[in-house]
């Protein structure tokens, strides 16, 4: 990349303008609310007309807050889960890959596609209601399938606080015991559609020669998953491994929606977002919010640092590793000696341990024998020659075709399987939604006639207007997106120009800003500008906060297109605009479709700032307007179900229609970073 | 033309995006021409009663209102309970909360009194003036106030020297029972009035098992009402040694003022029985109802799933609707433990009051671009036919002196005989002392009564809530008394803060009348001397004093204890104000029973 110098700003300075709408934007949406945050968190606050300094007393209370220690402990459990739910998707994605059948891998692929891109709210209110009560479909299928005696087996035999017995239906969301549990289970089996998108991209693009070579050396179906897939997709693992950590500590829409602002009983589900909400919204500490979201927005940082380190931890120099290693020591005292978290401090400080010199310090202890162990050695031969001689007899050909094929069948029952658990949910959104109540309380499973189509008139009539509002402010915010994200992208990737590297940097540190930590400064920036309760509030600070993202994912794009076509066009007299529209644009239709896609889903899914900053019912989001109606006191099943199931088509229409362009743009560079 | 179908083929995607987009933008732009007509007054409404029927009465009401004033709009917000309090908290501060705003729900009751100083008109001024829509009615020319049920006592806000707000029903908690699932499991026809009895037939049912294998639930979800109506009262007691404002109940700084001087504590024993009967009756309630809502426990007892449920007549029209052809619906009251029960006889065997039961506050918001047009309104849905009117359609009992209700509601008019509840809200201070006692008594609940110990036998259930409780105690008061130190300054500040528009009012007052003559400037310069001995004596001497007993600089004297000289000065000053010769001086044991009265 071409570095220009400051006295030849004035050949290129229109290429300035290319950034300045994103740095408007991010600078008033983003930075402006960081900035107020940091503020106001040394002033006891109230979000109106009190706020007197305390100086750090709100930090210093927090340190004291044990319920606040609490808090990241339960972040840290569900964390692990959340990391260990990223396995699904990534096997799916591999048997998706393996089929040979490209029909089928595209039905698969569909199919996936549809039931993963349900809200993830609509998906946890059923869930609460449908499956964790007490009556509800996953004690039914406990008690079906006898696995509840099994559970109550175990509770006996382990002590584990008779939460599971036979005669007793368990609470999922009602007992402490088993509300952290709940937050996990939902959403099973946890295949979400861009991580499986984002790995098929990834496997996709692994070349054929290396399946064949390894064939020929008779790889195994899991060697091949091991040795060859993993670790040529490890980027995008790490890719979905930040997403993963960042969104565990900013989420608070799962947890209030199963537990409401209390986080269960005891609290027991409190994660550090629902912490800050209860603060600045029941307390109305907006000062001690405003701290706890500037701690958040560290530890994420934080985390995002350290996961980098350790994923390049052998790109580390000496000092690099001794300093990582020093700080999670120092953590990891702390957390002990405060009693915060003892067990996760111990757990960093033995993982940070030097293992690979106290392994060479034993291994210098024992005595060295360098013998070869030929019986070993022949053993190990005999297999190898066994393996290709029972290959070529009759019976070995049998064989290994029997063998193939049980594997093959094998992975289409797990996709079948998997697939039938994840359409649950839109399959009982169906079924329910021409029921009545009598119908639905005596069979909720199963069709039953007759069937009350006008509780689909009746949810038309109610989510309409939401509809319409989300759509309106999911696409003008989407468009936006990238329309300011491609010029920024255009200004990172084209030449390093003086002032570049500072704001890439002030662009990728707002990634790792946990956008609920600014959320009481950015009500009040909303309020000061007259813009609560407006589309024009969600749709400017959707695209703000789609601008950085979709930024790092497009300026690899533009950097990789060829240097020769801009300079060919810059002899020609193209301008930079000009360059813009006749070169980038017409390259970057499906990557634009890949980031648009996901912008989209995410704006449509967003209800926690339209929860805040709407107050008509005609300008609510339907995210929003599904909350409101499931908080009813006397729900009508069938026409809610229908207002779920009409708040998912049209995210299922856009991902079916666009999932050829987003697959080619993943495959192109959305992973890349 | 191949060629153009295949263009159009691969636009298909863009065509059906940028067409469903314009689609949004027309009917988002439609939409708003026909919600605000040019030149109209848009009026909001913002409440949490999504009862079935609600809407449509107050919609109906909005009718007949638009009808009288055809230039005034009046838009309603529906908000889940669950939102309540994060929505209203924010939409004050934005400035965008509606005109007229429902009060009470999903925030500290001191948080709701800070709002109502802050950001609510006071309703006093209308308070003694006739309601104009009650013209023709035996109401008319009478003061506002006289024109409810409860001379609008529930309206007026004691912290701030106010009427801040004005109820539009009332309502009572009953035991609402399914008459046919009770003959079928107990043989019985109506649930025993007897505390003790009725444990005894909760344990009949659970001891049985549905079509499933699975135990009946005696009792649907949904505690709340168990915990005013029968739980509370047990703790009033603790009223007369907290009750600083010998009002006849405890505020939130009241009680915590008695924790301080250590003049209160859990160990007392009418919380102990509290706790106890809360323990006793919460074994026969589904599992993990702590965390049910409360359509969950009313959807468990349509679903026959269980055979008694404590709600209110809010629920009433909807249970009956929902039951019709299902079940028989029964309505009972409270059991109530024996006279001679050795353990809450000497207190709860006497019926139990429902109070004045006015619910449904609406208050006025002071940001309001209309504020007489949201003052008027409140006045037309609280006049005597418009209160019957609008509660009749929705089955609930009006909160205006003459407006009839439905006969179904009948059997649910207030008893206002019997015992009042005790200790109010608990026992929290604010914010988090709330967030805490709901966390931590939840929790004690919340207590796996199947547990066995290490030999595989059950625990019994007396000492887990020994264990529970003695948890719950030393989790709780330490957290209470000191954060509830904190809560309590930031309350006594706001009502200082408070004094500042009750002066605004008060100057406001004197200024009128110093513009008038005569007896307009008379009355108005009373007024202001009552507003101002109101400022002085009881807000601005109650806040320094509450203030001094939490700093310990002043020693807490407990209400209604009396010494012997005391007493017999009191005695001697009644008889001299009746006429009536001095009395010989009475024995320490007449003074004593004296204080016990």
């Amino acid at each position: 990349m071409r570095a220009i110098k400051w006295r030849q700003v004035r050949h290129h300075w229109e290429i300035y303008l290319f950034i300045l709408p994103t740095l408007l934007l991010i600078g008033i949406f983003q930075y402006y609310p960081a900035s107020s945050g940091i503020y106001h968190s040394f002033f006891r606050w109230n979000g109106a007309d009190i706020s007197e300094p305390v100086g750090w007393g709100n930090y210093l209370d927090l340190l004291k807050d044990q319920s606040f220690w609490r808090s990241f402990r339960v972040a840290l459990i569900i964390g692990l889960w959340n990391i260990f739910k990223m396995i699904p998707a990534l096997l799916v994605a591999v048997c998706i890959h393996r089929c040979r059948n490209v029909k089928m891998q595209y039905l698969y692929r569909a199919l996936f596609v549809i039931p993963m891109v349900i809200p993830p709210l609509v998906v946890v209110l059923i869930w609460r209601n449908l499956f964790f009560d007490p009556n509800g479909l996953l004690n039914r299928f406990l008690y079906g399938t006898g696995l509840m005696n099994v559970l109550a087996w175990a509770d006996n035999t382990f002590s584990l606080g008779g939460v599971f017995t036979s005669t007793q239906a368990p609470a999922w969301v009602g007992s402490p015991a088993l509300l952290l549990a709940a937050c996990i289970i939902w959403g099973f089996p946890w295949v979400g559609s861009f991580a499986v998108l984002t790995h098929l991209a990834k496997l996709q693009g692994i070349s054929k020669d290396v399946y064949e070579a390894a064939d020929i050396d008779g790889i195994s179906w899991w060697s091949r998953f091991t040795r060859i897939e993993l670790p040529l997709i490890a980027s995008s693992i790490y890719l979905l491994l930040v997403f993963v950590i960042i969104e565990t500590i900013k989420d608070a829409g799962t947890i209030l929606a199963l537990a409401n602002i209390e986080g269960g009983p005891g609290g027991i589900v409190t994660v550090p977002a629902l912490f800050m909400l209860r603060k600045a919204f029941f307390s109305q500490e907006m000062g001690a919010a405003c701290a706890v979201g500037i701690i958040l927005t560290l530890v994420v940082l934080g985390l995002q640092k350290l996961s980098t380190a350790v994923s390049r931890w052998k790109e580390l120099s000496d000092r690099g590793q001794m300093t990582v290693r020093l700080s999670m020591y120092i953590a990891g005292c702390a957390s002990i000696y405060f009693g915060f978290l003892a067990p996760v401090g111990v757990g960093v400080i033995l993982i940070f341990l030097p293992w690979e010199w106290i392994g060479k310090q034993l291994d210098a202890l024992r005595k060295p024998d360098e013998r070869i162990d030929n019986h070993k050695l022949q053993l190990v031969e005999s297999r190898i020659a066994r393996k290709f001689q029972t290959s070529t007899t009759p019976t070995g050909i049998v064989m290994t075709r029997m063998k193939d094929r049980a594997l093959r069948g094998g992975k289409h029952l797990a996709i079948w399987g998997v697939l039938l658990f994840s359409l649950l949910p839109l399959y009982l959104m169906l079924i329910v939604s021409p029921k009545d109540n009598a119908q639905f309380y005596r069979n909720p499973m199963v069709p039953t006639a007759p069937f009350h189509w006008e509780n689909w008139e009746a949810a038309w009539t109610m989510v309409t207007p939401s509809l319409a509002n989300s759509y309106f402010v999911s696409f003008s915010a989407t468009v936006l997106t990238l329309f300011l994200a491609l010029g920024a992208a255009y200004f990172f990737a084209r030449y390093r120009m003086p002032l570049s590297g500072f704001l890439w940097n002030a662009i990728l540190v707002l990634m790792m800003l946990p956008a609920i930590a600014n959320l009481i400064p950015l009500f009040q920036l909303l309020r000061d500008i007259n813009l609560l309760n407006t589309l024009t509030a969600l749709i400017l600070v959707g695209t703000s906060a789609g601008q950085v993202f979709a930024i790092f994912v497009l300026r690899s794009f533009v950097q990789d297109i060829p240097q020769d076509l801009f300079e060919a066009a810059e002899i020609d007299g193209a301008s930079h605009f000009r360059q813009m529209m006749m070169i980038v644009l017409p390259l970057s239709g499906p990557i634009l479709g890949t980031v648009g896609v996901m912008r989209f889903i995410a704006e449509w899914n967003d209800f926690v700032l339209p929860l805040i900053v709407m107050r008509d019912e005609i300008r609510l989001p339907v995210m929003v307007q599904l909350l409101r109606l499931a908080g009813e006191y006397h729900v009508l099943w069938g026409p809610l179900m229908a207002g779920y199931a009409l708040a998912s088509i049209p995210i299922i229409v856009l991902f079916l229609m666009s999932m050829k362009l987003f697959v080619r743009g993943l495959t192109e560079g959305a992973t890349k970073g | 033309m191949k060629a153009l179908l295949l263009k159009i083929k691969n636009s298909m995607a863009a065509i059906a995006l940028v067409g469903a987009f314009l689609w949004s933008a027309l009917f988002i732009f439609t939409t708003r021409e026909k919600e605000y007509p040019p030149g109209a007054i848009v009026l909001r409404i913002g409440h949490w009663q999504l009862e079935p029927g609600f809407r449509d009465a107050l919609y109906e009401i909005i009718r007949d209102y638009e009808a009288l004033h055809p230039n005034v709009r009046i838009v309603v917000d529906n908000i889940p309970e669950s939102i309540y309090g994060q929505w209203i908290t924010t939409q004050l501060m934005g400035s965008t909360a509606p005109d007229i705003i429902e009060i009470g729900m999903g925030l500290p009751g001191p948080t709701w009194i800070n709002y109502m100083s802050r950001y609510f008109t006071p309703l006093s001024d209308i308070a003694g003036q006739p309601n104009p829509y009650n013209k023709g009615t035996d109401l008319e020319g009478k003061p506002y106030r006289s024109t409810f049920k409860d001379g609008l006592l529930g309206g007026y806000v004691e912290e701030l020297q106010e009427v801040m707000k004005v109820p539009i029903c009332q309502h009572t908690t009953r035991l609402f029972y399914n008459k046919d699932l009770l003959k079928k499991l107990t043989g019985l026809d109506k649930p025993p009035s007897d505390y003790r009895e009725f444990l005894a037939v909760c344990d009949k049912i659970r001891a049985q098992k549905d079509a499933n294998g699975l135990s009946y639930v005696p009792i649907a979800g949904y505690f709340t009402s168990w915990e005013s109506r029968l739980f509370q009262i047990l703790t009033y007691p603790a009223v007369l040694k907290a009750d600083l404002s010998r009002d006849g109940r405890t505020s939130v700084d009241e009680t915590f003022l008695a924790f301080r001087a250590g003049v209160l504590d859990f160990d007392f024993e009418p919380f102990e029985k509290r706790m106890k009967m809360m323990w006793e009756v919460s074994e026969y309630l589904p599992a993990g109802y702590t965390g049910m809502k409360r359509d969950e426990g009313v959807f468990k007892f349509i679903q026959q799933q269980a055979v008694f449920i404590s709600t209110g007549t809010w629920d009433a029209g909807s249970l009956l609707s929902q039951a019709k052809g299902a079940f028989e619906l029964g309505v009972a009251d409270y059991p109530r433990p024996a006279k001679d029960d050795p353990f809450y006889g000497d207190t709860l065997a006497n019926p139990i009051a429902d109070g004045s039961a006015v619910m449904a506050y609406f208050g006025v918001n002071r940001a309001s671009k209309y504020e007489d047009v949201a003052v008027d309104f409140l006045l037309f849905l609280t006049s005597q036919k418009i209160n019957e009117k609008f509660n009749r359609r929705v089955n609930w009992m009006p909160a205006v002196v003459g407006a009839k209700s439905v006969e179904f509601i009948k059997p649910f008019e207030p008893n206002y005989a019997g015992l009042y509840a005790g200790i109010d809200n608990f026992v929290y201070m604010s914010g988090a002392t709330q967030v805490r006692w709901q966390q931590d008594y939840s929790n004690f609940q919340a207590i796996n009564r199947e547990q066995k110990d290490e030999q595989g036998n059950k625990i019994p259930s007396e000492k887990l809530y020994k264990e529970g409780l003695a948890k719950f105690k030393k989790s709780y008061t330490a957290f209470y008394l000191e954060k509830g130190k904190a809560d309590f300054d930031e309350f006594l500040r706001n009502q200082r803060r408070s004094s500042f528009n009750h002066d605004q009012l008060s100057a406001g007052i004197r200024a009128r009348a110093l513009t008038l003559d005569g007896a307009d400037s008379e009355g108005l310069l009373k007024k202001y001397r009552g507003f101002l001995r109101g400022r002085l004596l009881m807000l601005d001497y109650s806040v320094a004093s509450k203030a001094a007993l939490a700093e310990k600089k002043l020693p807490y004297v407990i209400p209604y204890e009396y010494t012997p000289e005391a007493l017999a000065r009191m005695k001697e000053d009644a008889r001299k104000a009746a006429g009536q010769p001095a009395d010989p001086q009475p024995s320490p044991a007449d003074t004593s029973n004296r204080a016990n009265e």
